[in-house]
């Protein structure tokens, strides 16, 4: 895989990856896409894909609103937080 | 204090021969004496262990007993608990602190087991032999040169090494069946949805399942009896009965089995395990089980499948750590894009980061066809092979790995021969079924493992073939310093 795709792929799964570790990266790239490659000859002409394992209607819950979670619970680290709410850098100047 | 195993202590307990905080408190010092040396555990919870073993023995004390009141249980780090660090084995991770139980804890908290800590891990599960922990690798308590197995391997190494009677653990494409058959001891993955997965800390939705580890058969009946059933807050649990597993396996008369033995699972076994998995044929042809050789022909490209559609999966899911509402955030960022890439970076390790790449790949624009579309086409067909072999036969038997356990480092370079260890457990999870390793002999002084693998929701079976093997044999009863 070259650094072209390594590069695109890093931007969208918003990860970077040091210098140092691009050649070994890219090999073991490129040997698990060989590896993957391999379902290419299977003969799936005709089937479906099977997204979840098992044939049965998912039983759901009644659409009833309940409160599991208080905010300051959720909110214990107060290195990310301000009154109630999320910090991030600033987005607009 | 010599129980030997989870239907012992319980026995005790209700026979009020053991204190529930004496008992914890036995725990609590082997923990202390063996896991500087085995890093089983990523937090042990001795303050809370010991407050909860003294609840239960005042409820003993009133009469009150719970299905597993005072049985100490160690839980794997990937189940959220409320008030205590839940990791996943993560740098990303390492500053969480859930404000909620997983519905397995919490249906193991309410049975009456006292939680002695959480374990180890491979980074959000993502491994082989548990050397992608932030926490550092886990030791084989049979050889501490090698590794004990993953995802769940510290889970694994405990019970193993006696110092948790059992635990938790999760599997994914082999990461309880493979941990259990390197470190000797039995390790059950149920049918997708029979345990839900809420709190469960997502790496691929629809491969993922929660399951136990013991030291026999019989314990594993006990327990999953309590963590079974369907959860309201998991869509994906199902609402199929749980059975009296222990009942079945000790007062049904059902003895005999037709069991299945494909040739994909035998033809490249080295001539060490290849004996023990035939040694271990015979001894249920003794008891009355015929043997059918089967055929499950896409079985071979069952890792390769499974590495497109859990690193898809994967990359999806772990797009919530993100750095901004929990878990690690990064000092150098200073631009919402920035927080994001630096935070992702800085907090997950090499293995992981390489599954979310292979993943995005195998979602992204021009790829998805020839990759995820495909790869679930392939699931189905390897479900087909199942189903097929189903109709003809009640159980499949082979061996649960290819070989026995490998040297700490010897495979952490090579990522292909890591995953090609799973090579006898992925299609299981592909297919959604149930599995068990129980062990089966030794080789080079290390443990082997014999996988039973059945259809959707006959659990039941499993555990009594298991059952009736360990009657016949005694590899589940060693111990690493035997």
């Amino acid at each position: 895989m070259d650094k072209k795709t390594i590069d695109k792929l890093t931007f969208l799964s918003k990860l970077s990856i040091p210098e140092s570790d691009i050649d070994e990266l890219s090999k073991n790239l490129d040997n698990i896409l060989k590896l993957i490659g391999e379902i290419d000859a299977a003969p799936t002409d005709g089937l479906a894909p099977m997204a979840h394992p098992l044939d049965f209607n998912q039983p759901l819950r009644d659409d009833v609103s309940k409160k599991n979670i208080n905010r300051n619970e959720n909110q214990y680290d107060q290195t990310k937080t301000k009154d109630g709410y999320y910090t991030v850098p600033k987005i607009l100047d | 204090m010599a129980y030997k195993s989870v239907i012992e202590i319980l026995t005790a307990i209700k026979n009020k021969d053991v204190s529930a905080s004496e008992l914890t408190s036995d725990y609590l010092n082997r923990i202390k004496d063996n896991d500087d040396d085995l890093n089983c555990f990523i937090t042990v919870t001795e303050e809370s262990a010991m407050r909860k073993a003294k609840e239960i023995d005042d409820e003993i004390s009133k009469g009150i007993f719970k299905p597993l009141s005072g049985l100490p249980i160690a839980q794997k780090d990937i189940f959220c608990t409320k008030g205590v660090k839940t990791s996943c084995g993560s740098k990303m991770l390492d500053n969480f602190i859930s404000p909620y139980d997983a519905t397995v804890i919490e249906k193991l908290n309410n049975a009456g087991t006292i939680m002695l800590g959480k374990t180890n891990m491979d980074e959000f599960a993502m491994g082989s032999s548990n050397e992608t922990s932030f926490y550092g690798p886990v030791k084989n308590p049979w050889n501490k040169d090698y590794v004990p197995g993953g995802s769940s391997g510290g889970s694994a190494s405990a019970v193993a090494a006696r110092i948790s009677p059992c635990s938790t653990g999760t599997d994914t494409g082999g990461s309880i069946r493979q941990p259990a058959s390197l470190c000797g001891i039995c390790g059950l993955k149920p049918t997708y949805g029979r345990v839900s997965r809420f709190g469960m800390i997502a790496f691929a939705s629809s491969l993922d399942q929660a399951g136990l580890f013991t030291t026999d058969a019989l314990d594993a009946a006990v327990l999953l009896k309590e963590i079974s059933g369907h959860d309201p807050k998991d869509s994906t649990s199902s609402d199929v009965d749980v059975p009296d597993y222990y009942d079945y396996c000790i007062n049904n008369n059902k003895s005999t089995y037709t069991i299945g033995i494909p040739d994909e699972f035998t033809k490249d076994l080295n001539d060490e395990v290849k004996k023990s998995f035939f040694d271990s044929i015979k001894v249920l042809e003794k008891i009355g089980c015929k043997i059918k050789n089967i055929k499950l022909e896409h079985t071979g490209l069952g890792v390769s499948a499974y590495q497109v559609v859990a690193p898809a999966e994967c990359s999806s899911n772990l797009s919530r750590f993100d750095g901004v509402r929990f878990g690690h955030r990064s000092k150098k960022a200073s631009s919402l894009e920035e927080l994001y890439r630096e935070s992702r970076s800085e907090g997950f390790g090499k293995e992981v980061k390489r599954r979310i790449l292979v993943g995005t790949y195998a979602l992204s624009a021009g790829y998805y066809d020839a990759y995820y579309l495909k790869a679930q086409k392939v699931r189905n067909l390897i479900a087909q092979d199942f189903k097929n072999a189903f109709s003809e036969v009640d159980l499949i038997l082979g061996p649960t790995t290819p070989d026995k356990a490998f040297k700490i480092g010897e495979k952490m370079n090579d990522p292909i021969a890591m995953y090609l260890s799973d090579v006898y457990t992925v299609s299981t999870n592909l297919a959604g079924l149930p599995a068990m390793s129980i062990p089966m002999g030794f080789k080079d002084k290390l443990p082997l493992g014999l996988q039973i693998i059945g259809n959707h929701f006959d659990e039941k079976n499993i555990l009594k073939l298991c059952h009736l093997y360990q009657r016949e044999t005694d590899w589940h009863v060693q111990e690493p310093n035997d």
